[in-house]
């Protein structure tokens, strides 16, 4: 029988932050993965393998027919949904587009600020934006983020400013720069994790547009997989395990996590056992794994006694607006993120929460020949074509996440007729979401055609106006499946990721998140992995026997 | 850093050499390098002969040459036939191709010709009937839905609109024609 002091699930932004804190402070600890290292070779140059147009393949993982399909939606099998998920060690940080947002104070306390919702549970965090903050600030210098806070006076307080200067607008960016301040409101440079220039040993970016979905070629990118895991390797106390994934949690008759199942790369069933588990497989796979870890004392899960894991899952619906310059604005130049506000985050009317609006990357031509280049015009055909010979050069425009609103209904469960190669059930997605997220999403599509307006652009259109409330849900941004709270009824761990009712088993991802923010949440779910980390650390002479 | 801001010839041989420089073997058997064969020599990996011959007229109506290559030109088909060949992206929904093109080509015949051989008018007709689901339940006896349709419009447009690597734009047709720069996704043309 193999032992450790820690398992780590998972090299994502929240497992690879946490295995950081864990390895530093001289605990030994085994991380799994299921991907491999990923490569940009030749995969990064392929329009039809990045994760916004996984087409052909999914570049960054998973490969091969064992990992293809990830789960089922509830419609049947056309509903197979393909991962756009990474899975490679570093997993989505890999590929991001590597926005580095905080949340405001707001987004921790919802529910203490517009009251009850009704039909959602949307709810307070066990914790505050402050308890949170020493978190923001490692993730931001120990990954590494460059930003400025100067212009965005809704931001809440940090101590430390961004390690780097915010990127250089592009031309489109200028423009909307300038929309957004004719009509009021408070621009400001997006924050990025990407080197601005040259940081922790690490080159400058060469401000390519396109490369959201791919891997730095000169790893100015910052994710796990080149900041903390390697930093945890170097302690000497981390023991990375690739291609190996782990199956099940294994789990005493005093509530006690002993160790995990895992088939390793040579699709050997092993055991390995440690006195503190960390599940980071991110919101989708984290919940499968708690629902699929059945004992004698938790027959319905790890952490299910009230039938909380898997429910209020939440994502993103991106809305915003887009039109068409006079002349052509095409440029290469990037990051195509440039410029954002967070004036409609909150305290809109009629709805809670709400989002943030930015400029956003180029889009490959693929991407952009999707349906009709113009509303109400032919999807194909030689009218297609020529629209998108006119207009391919010439967009402009504004996206953004809406605060999604979780429900008790929408959720994820285990489909026991449909496993994996090795067995494990596919995960299910069902239920609706919230109207608010209609209501947000059509008020902010709103917002951003009136701003377009104001910059003399084209052919205007709302992009993601929808009258139905999501279903399901799985996307790139996935949490809520095993929120924190001080409720075991209600919640699935406490506020330092302690799965209730166990002694030593912690989450540190997306699921954790009471809400998913009106943001992409990758640096939350950062600062989530070394507040685990650090908690575990604290406590750790009680748990290493 | 290297800049390009304009199309030239220097971008597209230097894409050449990247990817004559990388390895020749390609992912999941597609072979980066061997992408433009297929088509001539009438070796196809999922489809047949007549299928391919209806497919690439169904493709040429969907982007349609004109002062710039269209779908034929581009070799659409050789990346669909590619990705429908077992094992490949789109492994699964080869027997639905083979349904709604047979289908297809049999509500062609309704005027005495197979698909393939009817006036441009007559193809693009026929099509938008298919696409909102028009042509009669008698023509159409098949389980594939007419609006498969929508799903083949968009493996054309991957085939046209993305990357030469596997099968399709052959000669970098759309890239040349929107002015893309090479390679587009991870700017690695700005690195010396």
């Amino acid at each position: 029988m193999e032992f450790t002091d820690a398992i780590v699930v998972g090299s994502g932004a929240g497992g690879g932050c946490c295995a950081k804190v864990l390895a530093a402070a001289g605990i030994r600890v085994v991380m799994f993965e299921r991907g491999e290292w990923n490569r940009t070779d030749p995969l990064g140059e392929d329009d039809l393998a990045g994760q916004r147009s996984p087409c052909v393949v999914l570049g960054p993982g998973p490969h091969g027919r064992r990992t293809r399909k990830e789960h089922f939606h509830d419609n049947g099998d056309d509903g197979v949904v393909r991962p756009n998920n990474a899975a490679c060690v570093g997993s989505g940080t890999v590929t991001y587009g590597a926005m580095g947002w905080r949340f405001l104070p707001d987004d921790f306390r919802l529910k203490s600020k517009y009251g009850e919702l009704e039909g959602s549970t949307m709810d307070d965090w066990p914790f505050t934006y402050d308890d949170l903050e020493p978190f923001y600030e490692q993730a931001e210098w120990e990954v590494g983020v460059a930003g400025s806070d100067e212009g965005n006076p809704f931001c809440g307080p940090r101590k430390k400013n961004y390690p780097m200067p915010p990127f250089p607008y592009t031309p489109e960016s200028k423009i909307m720069d300038a929309a957004f301040r004719k009509q009021g409101l408070h621009p400001f440079p997006t924050p990025l994790l990407r080197n601005s220039i040259p940081f922790n040993g690490r080159p400058a970016c060469i401000h390519n547009r396109f490369c959201v979905g791919y891997q730095c070629p000169i790893d100015a990118k910052n994710g796990t997989q080149n900041t903390v895991i390697p930093a945890a390797i170097a302690t000497g106390n981390l023991d990375l395990r690739i291609r190996c994934m782990v199956v099940e949690v294994m789990m005493d008759d005093t509530g006690k996590a002993v160790g995990v199942k895992y088939f390793d790369e040579n699709h050997q069933l092993r055991e390995l056992r440690a006195k503190v588990v960390v599940l980071a497989a991110a919101a989708l796979g984290t919940a499968r794994l708690l629902l699929a870890s059945k004992s004698g004392r938790f027959p319905n899960g790890i952490g299910n006694a009230h039938d909380v894991v898997g429910r209020n899952v939440q994502t993103h619906r991106y809305v915003g607006a887009r039109g068409f310059w006079k002349e052509e604005l095409f440029t290469e130049d990037g990051p195509g993120t440039n410029v954002a506000i967070c004036d409609y985050s909150h305290d809109n009317p009629g709805f809670v929460g709400g989002g943030i609006l930015h400029t956003d990357f180029q889009f490959t031509p693929y991407i952009f020949a999707g349906g009709s280049v113009l509303h109400g015009t032919a999807s194909w055909g030689q009218e297609h074509k020529n629209l998108m010979r006119r207009f391919y050069r010439r967009q402009i425009r504004i996206i953004g996440p809406i605060q999604d609103m979780p429900t008790w209904q929408r959720r994820v469960v285990l489909n026991d007729s449909v496993r994996d190669c090795w067995g494990l059930p596919f995960v299910r997605s069902e239920g609706q979401g919230h109207i608010n997220d209609v209501k947000a999403g059509n008020f902010l599509s709103d917002r951003a055609y009136e701003i377009l307006q104001k910059t003399g652009a084209e052919h205007i259109q709302h992009q993601g106006k929808n009258d139905r409330p999501p279903f399901g849900g799985a996307g790139q941004h996935q949490g809520g499946t095993c929120r924190m709270g001080n409720d075991p009824k209600t919640s699935v761990t406490n506020g330092w990721g302690k799965v209730h009712e166990t002694e030593n088993l912690y989450l540190a991802d997306g699921s954790l998140l009471v809400s998913i923010g009106g943001f992409n949440p990758a640096l939350t779910i950062m600062a989530l992995g070394f507040r685990v980390g650090a908690g575990i650390v604290r406590d750790w002479d009680s748990m290493k026997g | 850093m290297k800049k390009n801001t304009s199309l030239s010839r220097r971008a597209f041989g230097k894409w050449v050499t990247v990817v004559g420089g990388g390895t020749a073997a390609g992912i999941g058997g597609v072979h980066l390098l061997d992408c433009a064969g297929d088509a001539a020599k009438g070796q196809w990996l999922a489809l047949t002969d007549n299928e391919i011959r209806i497919l690439e007229a169904v493709a040429e109506q969907i982007i349609p040459t004109d002062r710039d290559p269209g779908a034929k030109e581009a070799r659409v088909v050789v990346y669909i036939d590619r990705q429908l060949a077992p094992d490949a992206a789109y492994a699964h929904l080869a027997e639905r191709y083979r349904e709604w093109l047979a289908a297809l080509d049999s509500a062609a015949k309704r005027s005495g010709k197979p698909f393939a051989e009817l006036s441009w008018g007559e193809q693009t007709s026929l099509l938008r009937e298919a696409e909102s689901g028009k042509i009669p339940k008698e023509v159409w006896n098949v389980k594939t839905p007419q609006s498969f349709f929508h799903t083949v419009v968009n493996h054309v447009k991957q085939g046209f609109y993305g990357t030469p690597a596997h099968g399709g734009n052959f000669n970098y047709a759309s890239y040349r024609m929107l002015g893309v720069i090479v390679p587009t996704c991870t700017g690695r043309n700005r690195v010396s």
